[in-house]
């Protein structure tokens, strides 16, 4: 029976919280300079790390592809190939992943902090919503930030994988350009950046509420900060699987 | 103390004699067994999207029959091994950062040089060789479940030959891959569990439970790039 | 060099230690003789902590020398894996209480009791279970021993680091700030505790504190840290009726005098 009501307990806490956030979105004060505080924090913090992700990955696919492409006599899409699987897959997950590594857990270990040291409690008491002033910039900033930071990823990715293909492995620049615009459209970018969207939504959710029910001192921080990566990369994989089948039933 | 520092005691730590047993045992233990569950999720769904995504991709070239073939090389490479890395890694490095780190806040770790014990060969080095024993077991384990996910996407999802599927897997696999995995993997482990244990033993006393969250924070993140980054430069390494 | 007892316990020969440009001991001497309880009084934060690491190695100060029953533990050098053991064996003179008692958390309190007997010496597992009890019990812990350190309160906590501290019999024991954070009637146990271990078992006792109360207790001898000078130290009939501004001033409770509020 208790396992069941906890259960219970919990889907309507993460309830409340959800209808808090919307709450906060949509009516009342908005913290902006906050949002755009967190905002400026996570692109300096997280350039770096998106940027050494996802570029050795461009630069791994390449590798490895060309061995095959060049057995099959198809070496010319090569560049087909990385662009199709950074721009749709690749950079958005990867990106995603470390700003969820990078900023979610930072913002959960932040939050969870504030909360063991009673910090939320005296917010509350001076009737200020916790979750308006602490979630919610946070969540907002990495929704929109994730995106971007996943663009320049992508470009990270389809540099490299050139600096592999081209001067490295010897294939012909003229035809890895030339197949690179053809295969490339807006769809593949559409779909990396609403990919991302979601996914740094899921950041900024799973971020605040663990924090928001850290309990246990410091143990308690570290574990809000852990788990807070290990639930958004299930969360970024499952929903990651879930996009690629829909969209090849669309046949996007 | 500086990385270069730290990697020189826990170096010296690591290979002067056999760490302690119960240490080692209990941290080999909470990384592969803690980290199953989570890899089994998570290398089933990727090698699932692997299949799925390389379809979509190939099939515009016509090239769909060559699926076992990508998911071979593609997966057992290069996508299993250094997802288990990274995986593991946060979740394992997490830890391990986190309670060395709370070790340090509440002054357990000044307590032992106190009573004479010399934190690094107690604390540091079971975790070392706990993580880099685990992790190619790990990478094994993902290389396994990652292609048996793929082949049952391919095949029944996407209407794949099964044959065609496994025998492609055969050409292209060899043993030397496996054995390249296996090395990451152990790579991959011995520094994750450098750059945690780092970091987390670096907390300071005065940031208290921040300091906890800090640790945490910086040895996920500089372990999982590492990885990702060490990984390119052993493939480059192998597989040019 | 200050006039030594016969066999002082600890000496402390004009030590030093600044962090950056924060000087948080300055030149300071004194002599611990054997077998006494010295009280190290001052304000929080102005380098007591710093000092209690010093002596035990923890922390090496800029200049000055310290001496633990005659061997001089600021010239062993730790790249040296000969003064490593020689500064192991030393520490092993100490037992040290930290202050919030620094239990290991993934262990029992019988465990963590029984971590320096087992670490140090060769004892059966029935002696180190009877020293384990009598410890425990000594401090006033009787059944605590299959507990883990996050279910005791903190005044248990400390008396459960108190038991680890002595389990080795050692001949200083160090005690970092023992009644922070206590209740009046807590910290009046802990302080009989110290009282009734230095009488039963004879220890050199170090205590830093802000407490006065515990000063006039327990102390054979008391110093006065402020902004890492040394600004009296002696047998504590002299210092508790000293008329010396900066220690009448912290004894009086009085918000006037040189002492200043940072």
């Amino acid at each position: 029976m208790t396992p069941v009501l906890r259960l219970l307990e919990c889907l309507g806490a993460v309830a409340f919280y959800l209808f808090s956030i919307v709450r906060a979105l949509f009516i009342g004060p908005r913290y902006l300079n906050e949002t755009v505080r967190v905002a400026d924090l996570l692109v300096r913090r997280c350039l770096i790390p998106v940027g050494l992700a996802v570029a050795p990955v461009g630069a791994v696919i390449a590798l490895q592809s060309v061995h095959i492409l060049r057995s099959m006599g198809t070496e010319g899409l090569l560049s087909s190939l990385l662009a199709t699987s950074v721009f749709r897959e690749f950079s958005p997950a990867l990106a995603s992943v470390m700003v969820a590594a990078q900023a979610g857990s930072s913002i959960a270990a932040r939050i969870g902090t504030m909360k063991v040291r009673g910090q939320i409690d005296a917010l509350a008491v001076m009737s200020v919503d916790p979750v308006r002033y602490v979630v919610v910039p946070g969540l907002v900033a990495c929704a929109f930030i994730t995106p971007l930071l996943n663009v320049l990823a992508t470009i990270l990715g389809i540099f490299s994988g050139w600096v592999f293909a081209v001067p490295i492995c010897g294939v012909d620049h003229g035809t890895f350009m030339v197949n690179l615009y053809s295969q490339v459209s807006m769809i593949d970018l559409y779909v990396g950046l609403s990919k991302c969207l979601v996914f740094g939504t899921a950041v900024g959710l799973i971020a605040g509420y663990l924090g928001l029910n850290t309990t246990g001192g410091a143990t308690g921080v570290g574990r809000a900060a852990n788990n807070t990566v290990v639930y958004t990369i299930v969360f970024i994989l499952v929903a990651d699987y879930a996009a690629s089948m829909l969209l090849l039933s669309l046949e996007l | 103390m500086r990385f270069d520092r730290f990697v020189r005691h826990a170096l010296r730590a690591q290979f002067q004699g056999l760490p302690p047993r119960d240490e080692f045992m209990r941290h080999a233990i909470d990384a592969g067994v803690g980290s199953i569950a989570l890899l089994t999720l998570l290398t089933v769904f990727s090698g699932m999207n692997l299949a799925v995504q390389a379809f979509g991709t190939f099939s515009r070239f016509g090239g769909q029959e060559m699926l076992g073939l990508f998911c071979g090389v593609g997966g057992i490479r290069e996508l299993y091994p250094v997802m288990a890395a990274i995986v593991c890694g946060a979740r394992i490095g997490a830890t391990l950062a986190a309670s060395l780190a709370n070790m340090q806040i509440s002054e357990q770790v000044e307590a032992l040089e106190v009573m004479g014990i010399d934190p690094m060969r107690r604390l540091i080095a079971p975790r070392l060789w706990a993580v880099t024993l685990m992790l190619p077991l790990l990478c094994a384990y993902a290389d396994a479940v990652g292609i048996v996910s793929s082949y049952v996407a391919s095949v029944y999802q996407l209407g794949i030959n099964g044959g065609v599927f496994i025998s492609q897997v055969r050409d292209i696999v060899k043993f030397e891959d496996l054995a390249a995995g296996v090395l990451k993997g152990v790579i991959f482990g011995w520094l994750v569990a450098l750059v945690a244990c780092y970091h987390g033993y670096r907390a300071a006393k005065r940031d208290g439970a921040e300091g906890v969250g800090i640790a945490t924070n910086r040895a996920i993140v500089h372990a999982a790039v590492l990885c990702i980054v060490i990984n390119m430069l052993l493939s480059a390494l192998m597989y040019t | 060099m200050p006039t030594a007892d016969p066999a002082p316990a600890i000496v402390l020969d004009h030590v030093s230690k600044s962090f950056g440009s924060q000087c948080v001991l300055k030149e300071v001497s004194l002599v611990v003789p054997k077998g006494k309880i010295m009280v190290m009084l001052g304000p929080s934060g102005t380098g007591k902590s710093v000092l209690i690491r010093c002596l035990v190695g923890l922390i090496k100060p800029d200049s000055g020398r310290i001496f633990v029953f005659g061997d001089e533990i600021t010239s062993l050098d730790e790249t040296s894996a000969r003064d490593r053991d020689r500064l192991f064996a030393l520490r092993r003179r100490f037992g040290m209480l930290f202050q919030d008692g620094a239990l290991f958390d993934d262990m029992t309190v019988g465990e963590n009791v029984a971590f320096p007997m087992r670490q140090h010496t060769k004892w059966s597992e029935t002696k180190i279970r009877e020293s384990v009890t009598d410890n425990l019990k000594r401090v006033g812990l009787p059944g605590a021993a299959d507990k883990m350190p996050s279910e005791l309160s903190g005044g248990m906590r400390k008396r459960a680091a108190f038991a680890r501290a002595i389990a080795l019999r050692p001949d200083i024991v160090l005690c970092d700030e023992p009644s922070s954070g206590l209740d009046p009637v807590m910290s009046a146990t802990l302080d009989d505790l110290i009282l009734e271990l230095h009488k039963t078992l004879g220890m050199t006792f170090v205590v830093i504190s802000h407490d006065t109360a515990e000063a006039r207790k327990i102390a054979d001898y008391i110093g006065l840290l402020y902004r890492g000078s040394l600004q009296v130290y002696g047998p504590s009939a002299e210092i508790l009726k000293s008329k010396q501004e900066h220690i009448s001033q912290f004894l009086a409770r009085e918000t006037r005098g040189p002492i200043e509020v940072l």
